[in-house]
Parts: structure tokens; C-alpha cells; sequence
């Protein structure tokens, strides 16, 4: 009994060596982000991306260097429908490519051995190595509250890809951790994803992934329920913005919450002046401030507005991009890139039926 | 594909099971092994079937979820016994490590969904010196009565360390969903047969 109480002990000690000497690597800052230098922004062109299915939704979009972009979004005959998948385009030479399946049912299911029930929000990111990341969300069960994230890489500009990789970022099921808003790049060559979880209670999270794409950890800031979908500005290394949906019932506003670490804390989110109809916004940083693209209503998605703010909490509207009003009429979910040429690209999901592409030019001088 | 052999195994533990119950009426204990690998084999059978060419593991993977090293030593560990001819042989845990399994996943459930505040799972990356402190006590305290609870365990530990399977989080390597839940099942079980025991009275059971 003695010896058998020693072994024990011993195992206990290398368990307890182990476990406490494994480090997580501290939390880089945010790389010093590109931010839109000028003091406003003027429309330069519109298009449509490629029309794939009878449904299309939640695009997200990555500006290359060479100046074309990368786009992917969900489309199928409805949202939620079994032959949903993830749709992948480049925009070059002022021209959009035929839009191409990536990721379906099928193939993450044949990926992973498991079950897969349904495909949504994807979120396109280029690393600093250049490779682009495909995240998108997945259920087995139940609805979007149930959701999980699967990952892919393509080394070459998105024409492979990588298996679906399932990832693994919550306790219970491995469900609720879904993701809208752009990756925002670390300082260690890694990056930061937000994300949101929403099973009975609604929150956002930041996963964090090192310089080889391995997801690290995942972080839930403290915050009241009902917010989702954060869509981060950051404006140097250490200060950031992240403006947040706002899924609660009653009078609804964009939640924005800061942080000055890099992302390593939080503050606690507050509402902003500006109602927001439980829907997603997307954010852009400018050199002393931040550029918003929102629905500015307290109910509806009929009416998509450019918005900018000096101080990353009062915002103007500065174009109204859409508004018409119709039971069916939905211009909703933008995505915001920069180019770096200093074009501003906005793309959003134009009454569920198309996607449509508008970018600025900078006008004015730079704010600083 | 480890999570999807973690639910084959599971479906061959409840096969097993079956043919076990259904021997028992009137079969001689040689004879219920052979029914029970009959039946494990049946089980694990059922859970390769394809259906839209998804294993049936693969279908109880996707809407499970992964199950933890320790949950699959403790599935192994049944499995073994099953065919032993006593499924509960390497499963006996103390109460007090039942229980502190049943409060850990509630716990974590209910900083999740932030009835509680905090953020317990995040701890999971980086447990460091409490932490490990902590796992290495309970292991050293379970080890010498619970060598299969505690061999889980530690094998756990070790995964997480050496950064094998799906998650970079302690937590995951350890507990999982399936796990708490038969924590609070056993939990109930210890509860219902120390009342009936003591009339009443809470009884001292030190192994399940």
C-alpha cells in the first residue's frame, strides 16, 4: 500500500510539474494597422459580385497587396438550407471572378468523419505569411446558438484549400462560437479573430491563433448579455475599438467597447448614440478615428449608412448608402477593406438575393 | 476521427450491455462473456454503419462533441471490464472525486453561460502553478484506490502537455459534457442508495 501510495504521489508530482511549467505565450499587441488617411471618402465604383445560388449572405472580404480582393460568403437556396456552402471570388483589374464552392456540407463532412448539419458566416483572413484563413461555422443540431467553427488554409491566393479543420473552443458540446467580424493581425505574426458566443446567453470572444495559423486561446471579456458580432478598429499597437450588435429586445444601440493593452483587456461595453436594429456593422480604423458602415434604425435592415466618428463614440453619417423601404428590402452584414492604395471597399448583402461591391476613393487631407 | 472511435467504443459498451441484461436471465456468467463481446461487437458494428456516408460514430461525434482522454481510458476501461465479466471493475472512483467532476463541468457551464462571472475555461490554457498543483494532488489522492480515474487523469494531463488532441485547453483533455454528466448520475445513484440504506440518513460509501 505504501509503495502504491508513493507511485501515486510521484505521478501527482510530475502531473502537477507538467501542467504548471507549460506556458501560454503572452498576449502580443495588435500589429500596427494600415488606417484610411484621409479625412473623408468619396465613391469611386460599384459592382455586384458573382450571383451563385437563389440566396446569398454575409460576404467578408480580404484586400490583397497586389490591390485585387478576396471575397467568400454563404449562399444556397435559403439561409440555413441543407445545400448551403462557402463561395469564394477575386475582384482583379476591376472584374469579379466566377465565385467557386470551397467549402460544403459535403466536404466537411467527408473532412472530419462527423455529421454536419448546416454551413454560415465566413470570415476570410491573410496572414502576415501571406496564406489566406477561411473560418466559417458549422452546426450538427439545433440553430446558429449551437454552431461551431471549421478552418481552412489556402497557401496560394485561394485556388486550394486545405481540409476543413474543426476547431475546438468550447466546453459544452463544443457549440456556440460563431464568427462575422475580420481577423485583426497581432505583433507576433499571429492574429486575433473575434467571435461571439450565443447559447442562452449572448457574448462576445476573441480566438487568438500564433504566426502559423494554430489556434491558441479563446478569451471571453466580461460584458452584459445580449451583445454579439464584435467588428474591431484598431487604431495603433496598443488602443482599439470594437462595436458590437446589439440582440437584446427593447430599445437597441451599437455597443462599443476599448481596449488600450492591445486587446488584452477590455473595458466593459457601453451603448453608443446610435441605434442599430439587431443587426451586424462592420468597422474600419482612420488615422485619428473610426469609419462605421451600419443600419442607423432602431428596427429594420432597409436603410445602410457610411458613418464616421473622431473620437470612436459619436458618429455622423456621412453617405447614406441605402434606403428603401419593402417588407423584402434588406441591404445588411457589410464588410469593410482597405486597400492599399488607400481604397476603401464596402461589401453587403443586398435584399439576400445578391452581394453588392461599392469603393471609395480618400478625399481631404489626412486627419492627423 | 479519435472522437468518432470514442463513440464506437461507447456503442459497443451499450451493445455489450444489452446482450449482458439479456443473458442474465438465465445464462451462466461464461456464457454472458461471450454474449457481452457478441454484443460489443454488434454495438461497434452499428456504429460503422454509414448513413449518407457518415459512420454512425461519426453522426454521435458531430452533435456530442469530442470526448476527453480521461472519458476515453474510463470507456476503454468499461469496455475491458465488460468482457472481464465485471463492467463496473475499473470504473470504482471515490465519492469525493465523482463529485468534485459533477461541480467542475457545472461550474464551467455556468461561468460559460455567465450565470457566474468569470472566465473558468480561458484558466484551461494556462493553468500554471494552481493548476497544476491542484491536478497533481487529485491524482495522488485517487491513485492509490481509483487506479483507472486517476491513469485517466494523469494521461490527460500528459496529452494536454504534450499538445495532442483537438484542443489546446486542459479542461478539454479532462472533462467533457458526457463525463459530468455521469458524475451527477453516479452522484444521484450514491445519493438514492445511501438514503435507502440508512433509512434516511446519509451512509459513508467511500467507492461507487
Amino acid at each position: 500500500m505504501r509503495l502504491r501510495t508513493a507511485f501515486w504521489a510521484g505521478v501527482g508530482a510530475l502531473v502537477a510539474a507538467l501542467v504548471a511549467t507549460r506556458p501560454l505565450p503572452g498576449w502580443p499587441v495588435f500589429a500596427r494597422p494600415a488606417a484610411v488617411a484621409a479625412s473623408g471618402l468619396a465613391e469611386a465604383g460599384t459592382d455586384w459580385l458573382p450571383v451563385t445560388s437563389p440566396s446569398v449572405h454575409a460576404v467578408t472580404l480580404v484586400a490583397e497587396r497586389d490591390g485585387s480582393l478576396s471575397a467568400a460568403w454563404f449562399g444556397g437556396t435559403r439561409e440555413g438550407a441543407r445545400d448551403v456552402s462557402i463561395h469564394f471570388a477575386r475582384w482583379r483589374d476591376g472584374k469579379w471572378s466566377e465565385g467557386r464552392v470551397v467549402a460544403a456540407r459535403e466536404s466537411v463532412r467527408a473532412a472530419t468523419g462527423r455529421h454536419v448539419r448546416k454551413l454560415g458566416n465566413p470570415v476570410l483572413h491573410r496572414d502576415r505569411a501571406g496564406r489566406l484563413h477561411l473560418f466559417y461555422v458549422t452546426t450538427a443540431f439545433g440553430g446558429w446558438s449551437c454552431a461551431m467553427l471549421h478552418h481552412q488554409v489556402s497557401a496560394d491566393g485561394g485556388a486550394t484549400w486545405s481540409k476543413p479543420q474543426r476547431l475546438v473552443t468550447s466546453p459544452f458540446l463544443n457549440i456556440s462560437t460563431l464568427v462575422r467580424g475580420p481577423a485583426v493581425d497581432l505583433a507576433d505574426g499571429g492574429f486575433m479573430v473575434p467571435a461571439y458566443f450565443e447559447f442562452l446567453s449572448k457574448n462576445p470572444l476573441w480566438l487568438r491563433f500564433d504566426a502559423a495559423g494554430r489556434f491558441v486561446e479563446r478569451r471571453a471579456p466580461p460584458s452584459p448579455p445580449d451583445l454579439l458580432q464584435p467588428a474591431v478598429a484598431t487604431a495603433d499597437g496598443e488602443r482599439g475599438n470594437a462595436y458590437l450588435r446589439d440582440g437584446g429586445t427593447g430599445q437597441r444601440s451599437v455597443w462599443r467597447m476599448t481596449t488600450a493593452d492591445g486587446g488584452r483587456t477590455w473595458s466593459w461595453p457601453a451603448p453608443l448614440s446610435l441605434p442599430n436594429p439587431n443587426a451586424g456593422v462592420a468597422a474600419l480604423a482612420a488615422d485619428q478615428g473610426v469609419w462605421l458602415v451600419a443600419n442607423p434604425v432602431p428596427r429594420g435592415r432597409q436603410r445602410l449608412a457610411l458613418l464616421k466618428s473622431a473620437d470612436g463614440a459619436s458618429f455622423a453619417t456621412t453617405a447614406l448608402l441605402e434606403d428603401e423601404q419593402g417588407p423584402d428590402r434588406e441591404f445588411s452584414y457589410p464588410a469593410l477593406a482597405l486597400a492599399p492604395d488607400g481604397t476603401v471597399h464596402l461589401a453587403y448583402t443586398y435584399d439576400r438575393k445578391r452581394l453588392k461591391h461599392r469603393w471609395f476613393r480618400p478625399i481631404g487631407a489626412p486627419l492627423r | 476521427m479519435i472522437a468518432s472511435v470514442a463513440y464506437g467504443l461507447a456503442l459497443a459498451i451499450v451493445g455489450g450491455r444489452l446482450a449482458v441484461r439479456w443473458a442474465a436471465r438465465g445464462a451462466g456468467s461464461r456464457r454472458s462473456r461471450w454474449l457481452a463481446a457478441a454484443g460489443a461487437v454488434a454495438g461497434a458494428a452499428v456504429a460503422a454503419a454509414p448513413i449518407e456516408r457518415v459512420p454512425i460514430a461519426g453522426w454521435l461525434a458531430g452533435i456530442g462533441g469530442d470526448l476527453s482522454i480521461t472519458s476515453i481510458v474510463l470507456l476503454i476501461a468499461a469496455l475491458a471490464g465488460l468482457l472481464a465479466g465485471d463492467p463496473s471493475r475499473w470504473l470504482r472512483a471515490p465519492l469525493w472525486l465523482i463529485a468534485l467532476a459533477a461541480v467542475a463541468g457545472l461550474l464551467l457551464w455556468l461561468v460559460l453561460w455567465r450565470v457566474l462571472p468569470g472566465d473558468l475555461y480561458g484558466w484551461g490554457y494556462a493553468p500554471g502553478v494552481t493548476g497544476g498543483l491542484a491536478l497533481g494532488a487529485i491524482i495522488a489522492a485517487a491513485g492509490p484506490r481509483a487506479l483507472v480515474a486517476a491513469a485517466a487523469l494523469a494521461l490527460g494531463a500528459v496529452a494536454w502537455w504534450a499538445g495532442a488532441g483537438p484542443s489546446p485547453n486542459l479542461w478539454d483533455a479532462i472533462l467533457d459534457p458526457w463525463l459530468v454528466a455521469a458524475a451527477w448520475i453516479a452522484l444521484g445513484r450514491r445519493l438514492r442508495t445511501s438514503l435507502g440504506e440508512s433509512g434516511g440518513r446519509l451512509g459513508r460509501h467511500p467507492d461507487l
